[in-house]
């Protein structure tokens, strides 16, 4: 052959070739092949070797062709996922909402995890701050501080760098045109110190503003700037006139600062005052209405600091035994005070949580699974033309990523309206859940969740469909689907099992919400307003105070609407500044020594308060008229204090009480015994009570409470008009209906109990699913049996006994394998439980029925379509 | 970069100047089913980056452009790497002078 031929047959070469490489290099590859082989003309003939040398292109086209493989294939896979999914469209959109339900509980779980229980506290240094509290003995629940305490506390402790105290206050702004109440907060030297935290405008407290006379001076919170003064810039230096004289704003908090010490039923209180200590203070050990707050000093401990705080605690024991027998010290870390009550909320709420996520990846693996079975075919073609099992394997993963992206992408939007519902909804006693969003750190964690989720559904029918794939590749698949429905049945036990355990837990804590609901206040709530007023301040004589009440009591009577008009200085449910405990004797009977004191609380009402308050009368009469100033003294005693004290053949009625109040020695007959009052919490105990009446020991701190014909709230406006109508200078504190008062105690319970509630439906809802989608799939393959059976004389009343004992079977045994977890769920519980034993049987019984039920219903379909089944028809297409 | 003796070869080559696949093909003796792919790797690898000849030149010697290789810096230095490591790359330099040194 000429040397010409030999080129044309390498250009030959390298033309047909060219069909091996990918198009998108196809023509530049030939055009570098022609290039090379042209520029051999320079070389001597024998040095040329063009065929040879084209040879090569074989491996290079092969090169090239195989890498753009391996660059798209996944691309192939992603597009052919998308395609399957859209061509099963119900499979898809099912499984999708499976898991974003599944996803969206946990992603806003995950969120209010993070930004509630693992926040960064906003303070330099924030582990070093604790709280410190009493403790009465034999229980450590922490209690608030007495001044004298706290004085002692500070001066004799060494562990802290800074230890201050913070105690509840309020002032009365002389405003234009109505009073104003700023709810503050005194605090002693240190407090800001303590936290750390810098002024945003003009300064903290100097040493000297903490001593009498020196103290009219307030740091506002930035928020109350915001809202009160419209962010002024020329704030510091301004003078607001008060009850108690003008006091100089001298600075203002950044609004990360929210100590949140004190309670928050009065709303936030963002106005601090310096503490300059009443002379009594320092000696008044008995009762404490401070929280205690320090940093610790550099290398020392919790443990030591607390060991400290009990050595100084025995001194004060040993010093004044009296008053600090039994009180020790809780050195208590910040965050630990802040979240500590909500932690196992959360963590409960966490694991229901966890469940429903594994729920609905069983559920979707299901899915999957029936999907898969459906694909033998196509994957043993695939397996039979020679994919590789990792090939398929990858492919199936793919699709399960696919449908968890989709997932994840819809939970994402489900959950940032779920923490917006929580932020409306939730309980205000839990910290920063009204900063709650969605935030990058969530995200992350549903990206994480998705490829747990995608690996977790994806995983067993992957591996099945690829084993069953190769071994049943273009066999019969009747073994197969033995086997699948086994499978899946497995899977269907164990949502049903887990289902059961949340079912049960609502369960619980909708009977504990029930029975809490219906306990007896010893009052009725509704219709009643409820308004608080400190009268003192223009009516300093108790002759005064009497005709100021006795005059706004008669115009709020006048009022239309209006029944029954009381006041009283104890108010239940209601933070109330008169709260006073003490001891009492019983006359003729003998003296006790001083620890077995009999104690009970004082309350100031009048006659009008009983009736307002529907308080039930249990023997004598209630206080009224005729208990006027001059008339002789009595006293009206909660039926708890009746059996507490009294035995029971042993008549309170009659007897004469001797006890201290308001600085001098009283002494009463008991003319009645009322029904005892729950004060704080509906779960708590009915208070030992006794009422004196108002009109022979008048109080300037009392609370008006107005039973109304119709909507109490509306009687707020006329309420206020009426006390202003009297006095336009009269502070109004709180105002509030009593039914919102009650409500508010249980609206933490409420909102759990909602969450719970729904986590357990959607479980419920899945693991139902998953037993109509197994009966379903069961009936789809046993047509033929079923058919022969009908054909055979089986009337259809066999076949829907054959359809829903399986789907009761199946549930049966879900139930009885959850039926351990069921009922020690209880334990977890117990804590939120009131009124129901953890290891409730009825409860779970009833749990067990109501998925029973919720099973009947799903076998129903397959059942009807079973039995409506034409045999001729079923027999025929096969 | 997989340093397989066939890759360190035209490593070797490039650095010594050789730009062009037949001409790395007789500088190091290696068929052509083995030059190219090595070529599509590193280039695939950011060792070396191609471009077509200028068209003046193919034109004065009347025949369509050739695809010109060279070295990247990351190239220069894996190419360092391999001479390193394989010292019978010297033997290349010693390979007879072939045309086709274009600029």
């Amino acid at each position: 052959m000429s040397p010409v031929t030999h080129h044309r047959l390498a250009h030959a070469l390298v033309n047909s070739v060219a069909r091996l490489v990918p198009p998108p290099q196809r023509h530049a590859w030939r055009q570098e092949w022609h290039g090379e082989l042209a520029s051999l003309d320079r070389l001597p003939v024998p040095m040329r070797r063009p065929v040879r040398r084209a040879l090569g292109a074989f491996a290079d086209a092969f090169w090239l062709r195989q890498r753009s493989i391996a660059d798209f294939a996944w691309i192939d896979d992603v597009r052919m996922g998308m395609r399957q999914l859209v061509q099963h469209s119900s499979f898809a959109v099912s499984a999708i909402a499976i898991l974003s339900l599944g996803l969206a509980a946990t992603i806003t779980m995950f969120s209010v995890t993070d930004q509630v229980l693992l926040r960064a506290l906003p303070y330099r240094d924030a582990d070093r701050i604790v709280t410190v509290w009493e403790t009465r003995a034999p229980s450590d629940e922490p209690l608030e501080v007495s001044p004298g305490n706290l004085i002692d506390w500070r001066e004799r402790s060494k562990s802290f760098d800074f230890l201050a105290g913070v105690e509840p206050w309020a002032f009365d702004v002389v405003g234009d045109p109505r009073p104003e109440v700023w709810f503050a907060a005194k605090v002693t030297a240190g407090f800001f110190e303590t936290f750390g935290v810098t002024p945003l405008l003009g300064r903290f407290f100097t040493p000297d503003e903490y001593r009498k006379g020196k103290d009219q001076v307030v740091v506002i919170g930035e928020s109350f700037w915001r809202k009160r003064f419209a962010a002024d810039p020329a704030i510091v230096g301004h003078v607001v006139r008060t009850d108690n004289g003008p006091i100089t704003i001298v600075g203002v908090v950044p609004a990360a600062f929210e100590p949140r010490l004190l309670p928050t039923g009065s709303g936030y209180r963002d106005v601090w005052q310096p503490k300059a200590f009443e002379s009594y203070e320092p000696n008044s050990r008995g009762g404490g209405y401070w929280a205690a707050v320090g940093r610790l000093r550099a290398g020392v401990t919790l443990q030591s600091a607390a060991a400290e705080m009990s050595a100084v605690s025995q001194q004060l024991a040993h010093e004044y035994p009296r008053s600090n027998q039994k009180t020790g010290a809780r050195v208590m870390p910040l965050r630990e005070f802040l979240v500590g009550n909500v932690r196992l909320a959360v963590l409960l709420l966490a694991g229901a949580v966890l469940l429903v996520l594994i729920i609905a990846c069983v559920n979707v693996a299901n899915l999957l699974l029936a999907r898969g079975s459906a694909r033998d075919r196509e994957i043993a073609v695939r397996v039979a033309l020679g994919a590789r099992r990792s090939r398929i394997i990858q492919q199936l993963l793919l699709e399960s990523a696919l449908i968890a992206g989709a997932g994840a992408i819809a939970a994402c939007v489900l959950s940032s309206a779920a923490l917006a519902a929580v932020v409306r909804l939730g309980p205000p006693t839990v910290p920063w859940l009204e900063t709650l969003h969605l935030d990058a750190r969530a995200a992350a964690f549903a990206a994480l969740m998705t490829v747990a989720v995608a690996l977790a559904a994806g995983a067993l029918p992957a591996y099945r469909v690829a084993r069953a794939g190769l071994v049943n590749a273009g066999r019969n698949t009747t073994t197969s689907d033995a086997s699948q429905h086994r499978l899946r049945a497995v899977l269907v036990i164990s949502e049903v099992a887990l289902a059961l355990i949340l079912v049960t837990g609502a369960g619980l804590l909708i009977r504990s919400f029930v029975r809490l609901l219906n306990v007896d206040p010893g009052f009725q709530r509704d219709r009643v307003l409820v308004t608080q007023v400190f009268a003192w301040d223009y009516n300093p004589t108790p002759q005064h105070l009497k005709t100021f009440f006795d005059t706004t009591i008669d115009r709020l009577r006048a009022l239309p609407a209006v029944q029954d008009v009381g006041i009283v200085t104890a108010m239940p449910f209601i933070e109330s500044n008169i709260n006073i405990q003490g001891a009492f004797s019983i006359v003729g009977r003998p003296e006790v020594p001083e620890q077995e004191a009999r104690r009970t609380h004082f309350n100031v009402a009048t006659p009008g308060y009983f009736t307002a308050m529907r308080i039930p009368l249990k023997a004598g009469r209630f206080l009224d008229d005729r208990d006027g100033p001059d008339s002789a003294r009595v006293a009206v005693i909660s039926e708890s204090m009746a059996r507490r004290y009294w035995p029971a053949d042993d008549d309170p009625i009659g007897d004469r009480i001797t006890f201290r109040f308001s600085g001098s020695q009283k002494e009463v007959e008991v003319v009645g015994v009322v029904a005892a009052l729950r004060h704080e919490t509906l779960g708590g105990a009915a208070r030992d009570e006794m009422f004196i009446p108002f009109a022979q020991n008048p109080s300037g701190s009392m609370t008006f409470v107005i039973r109304s014909a119709g909507d109490a709230s509306a009687l707020l406006e006329p309420t206020r008009s009426a006390i202003w109508a009297i006095n336009p200078s009269q502070t109004i504190y709180r105002a509030a209906t009593l039914d919102e008062l009650v409500q508010n105690t249980v609206s933490p319970r409420r909102f759990a109990l909602a969450i719970v509630v729904g986590f357990a439906a959607v479980a419920l809802l899945l693991a139902v699913a998953g037993v109509y989608g197994v009966l379903t799939a069961i009936m789809t393959s046993r047509m033929r049996e079923v058919g022969l059976r009908v054909a055979l004389g089986a009337n259809r009343w066999d076949i829907v006994r054959l359809v829903v004992g399986r789907g009761l079977l199946l549930t049966a045994l879900g139930l009885v394998v959850g039926l351990g977890g069921a009922l020690s769920v209880g334990q977890l519980l117990q804590r939120f439980l009131f009124g129901v034993t953890p290891a409730d049987p009825l409860t779970t019984m009833s749990a067990a029925g109501v998925m029973l039920l919720a099973a009947l219903a799903a076998c129903y379909a397959p059942a009807r379509r079973a039995a409506c089944s034409d045999p001729i028809a079923v027999l025929r297409t096969e | 970069v997989r340093l397989t003796y066939p890759t360190a070869l035209v490593l070797h080559a490039l650095l010594q100047g050789y730009h062009h696949g037949f001409d790395i093909m007789d500088a190091t003796g290696l068929p052509s089913g083995t030059v190219y792919p090595i070529l599509r790797r590193l280039d695939a690898e950011g060792c070396v980056r191609s471009q077509w000849e200028r068209d003046g030149e193919a034109r004065k010697e009347q025949r369509p452009p050739r695809r010109y290789y060279e070295l990247t810096s990351h190239g220069r230095r894996i190419a360092a790497e391999a001479a390193g490591r394989y010292r019978a790359l010297q033997d290349v330099d010693r390979a007879p002078e072939r045309a086709g040194k274009t600029s």
